[in-house]
């Protein structure tokens, strides 16, 4: 008997349509434009930053689904069959069953379908499978189902026509509103207050690195909120009386407190290092060429070409003697120690890895693993501001240290708008040690190299003088 | 008169009246609390947002098919009443923002996006029916509040609602949205629903 209702109302409610909304726009906005584009924390790299992706783009569905659930509410008063309905035995709670179950589920298989449009292609980006995005993705379901259920029940409690235009304008609002009281946009915001909206994305707006995840906290502070609020709209669908409807306050109370007392403060303890992603995985023999876990498909075509770079390394003074992938992330965690001079690090988010490009030849790769040997590694790409010139000098310099363990003039891959001027500068100091017999100029790249390792002086300066 | 009269009354213009109001009121109540900048761009707009959203629903009477069957030419109407809508969207806010003596969104701005609004709304009565007509200006809403500013003609498109006054792309879509929505549920009326 149910499950033939059940089958009607998941063919006649409004949840087939508000699932196709879900997908269209869902997809459609991930493939137009957005930070979820920016590897390596792109929606289609990591699971990770799959499922936070997703949930960020619940900030505009949610209050569409809201006000969808509301005109599903408001069927019943609509039809103008509210009398008749009383009249019967059936209890409420048992007749809005099917039909909460039949919205719930269209809008867990439209996330769902989103899901698995990026689930496929992360799958062919990385060989890194955790298992902490799960709950991520599940607390996004979560809150879609109490956006729905919260809908049906505000559109019971005010079957008007005006209903759910309003209660959807209005939570798009208070997306606006939280959004704006993130720390993220104002110093002296509320994290807890800002993470009652189901996104989470903005969180990863400023991590470039994949060994950051949204802290357990987080997660489950937004379970308990949204739980609240499904309660709460099952309560005020399943109530006939007015003492009932008042009730529904008490799970939207309870939910708001939990919440707010496990939600994070403050915007660093909003994040967590993600262990599993960092750890480092090593290839067999030496020497040693390690990468995150997270990168761990990237190392099979790294090892030849680093051992290749290693080995011309090895002509200098106090030569590196392996390469590693770089862990260190930038919230605020504890960084790691400066790696040792006889590490060289890689950063595959990095301009020498052409910003996390995969499949670059050999030749590019040998060629990334030298300027990232040259690469001063007390700057950290991601978080140090540093003007143009400083820029460009500092590239030029690993240009001309590579050029000369090579013996030919290399070019590496930067940013269009600073090429001219690194090719000027190049130039100008590969002229100068070019006519430099060998181990002069050895001594020369061995001083840069320190110089980059160690922060102290100018490492164009070095290698056309001598001296920083 | 009394024909004006009745047209109004069933196509509840008192309740939509009072709903664009108390809602115009609220959002720059709230634009003028909150000190954001980049929330004071994004809310603005939804207070025209949610004048048309509302205003969708009176643009079909309780039942389309019977409204089909009078012999009145319904276009004029129609159309007239899509220009009504926006015309009082705009007006309600700028009544708004003069008795509370700070503009939130420039005169120009506030036309342009009431103007694509109202046609967005019309587009969704012609499209999916008046109860479901308010989903076209609160999704495309949603989408230009996601979607991160860029200086891409596209992206200018989609976020038309936010860009600053004399954007070209901007007015374009407005138009295009505000013209097309009107004429199309002018020929078209309201799609009847159950």
């Amino acid at each position: 008997m149910n499950g033939r209702i059940l089958r009607l109302e998941l063919r006649r409610t409004v949840g087939i349509g508000i699932a196709a909304i879900i997908i269209v726009l869902m997809i459609g906005l991930l493939y137009f434009h957005g930070p979820w584009e920016q590897p390596p924390t792109a929606w289609t790299d990591q699971w990770n930053s799959l499922a936070s992706w997703q949930r960020e783009l619940l900030t505009f569905l949610w209050p569409v689904a809201l006000g969808a659930g509301a005109l599903q509410g408001l069927r019943d008063s609509r039809s103008g069959m509210l009398e008749l309905l009383g009249t019967t035995s059936l209890p409420t709670r048992r007749r809005i069953s099917p039909t909460t179950l039949a919205i719930g589920g269209w809008l867990a298989v439209g996330y769902l379908v989103v899901l698995a449009v990026g689930a496929v292609q992360v799958a062919g980006n990385t060989s890194y499978f955790p298992l902490g995005w799960v709950p991520i993705a599940l607390v996004g379901i979560l809150a879609l189902i109490a956006a729905g259920l919260l809908g049906m029940g505000l559109g019971r409690l005010a079957p008007s026509r005006l209903t759910p235009p309003l209660v959807a304008v209005a939570a798009l609002i208070a997306m606006v509103v939280l959004a704006g009281i993130s720390p993220l946009a104002h110093p002296d915001g509320s994290m807890a207050v800002a993470l009652l909206a189901p996104g989470i994305g903005n969180l990863l707006d400023p991590i470039h690195d994949v060994f950051t995840t949204v802290a357990g906290s987080v997660t489950l502070g937004q379970a308990l909120w949204f739980a609240g609020l499904a309660v709460a709209g099952f309560v005020l669908l399943s109530a006939n009386r007015p003492l009932a409807r008042v009730a529904a306050a008490i799970p939207v109370v309870l939910g708001l407190v939990a919440a707010l007392l496990v939600l994070p403060s403050n915007l660093p303890a909003a994040y967590a290092r993600d262990d599993g992603a960092s750890a480092l995985v090593c290839a067999d023999g030496t020497p040693t060429v390690c990468v995150s876990r997270a990168h761990e498909n990237r190392l099979a075509a790294l090892v030849r070409p680093a051992r290749d770079a290693l080995r011309l390394l090895s002509v200098l003074p106090g030569a590196p003697t392996s390469v590693v992938e770089d862990t260190r992330t930038d919230q605020g965690f504890a960084r790691q120690p400066l790696p040792q001079a006889n590490e060289v690090v890689l950063n595959f988010d990095d301009e020498d890895f052409h910003h996390s490009q995969p499949n670059l030849s050999p030749d590019q790769l040998r060629l990334a693993v030298l300027a990232s040997a040259m690469a001063p590694t007390c700057v950290d790409a991601n978080t140090d501001e540093s003007d143009e010139t400083t820029t460009a000098r500092i590239r030029a310099a690993q240009a001309v240290a590579v050029s000369s363990l090579l013996g030919k003039p290399t070019s590496l891959p930067s940013y269009q708008y600073v090429q001219p001027q690194i090719n000027s500068l190049q130039q100008g100091a590969w002229q100068t040690l070019r006519g430099l017999p060998a181990d002069v100029q050895r001594a020369r790249v061995t001083a840069a190299r320190t110089a980059a390792l160690t922060c102290h002086g100018d490492l164009l300066t070095t290698l056309t003088t001598g001296s920083a | 008169m009394r024909w004006t009269a009745l047209y109004l009354k069933s196509r509840r213009a008192p309740s939509t009246l009072v709903a664009v109001l108390v809602s115009g009121v609220a959002v720059w109540l709230l634009t003028r609390w909150f000190p954001d900048p980049t929330v004071g761009v994004k809310l603005p707009p939804l207070a025209l947002a949610v004048g048309a959203a509302v205003a969708a629903g009176g643009l079909a009477g309780a039942d389309p098919l019977l409204d089909r069957t009078a012999a009145i030419d319904w276009r004029t109407r129609r159309l007239a009443h899509v220009l009504v809508v926006a015309v009082v969207v705009v007006c309600v806010f700028q009544a708004i923002q003069a008795t509370g003596g700070a503009q939130v969104i420039p005169f120009p701005a506030a036309v342009r996006d009431a103007a694509g609004l109202a046609g967005l709304a019309a587009l969704g009565v012609a499209v999916v029916g008046a109860p479901l007509a308010w989903l076209f200006p609160v999704v495309w809403c949603a989408a230009a509040m996601m979607t991160p500013p860029s200086a891409n003609t596209a992206v200018q498109v989609i976020t038309w609602l936010l860009q600053p006054t004399g954007t070209t792309a901007a007015t374009i879509t407005a138009i295009v949205l505000g013209l097309g929505g009107a004429l199309g549920y002018a020929v078209r009326g309201p799609r009847p629903t159950a």
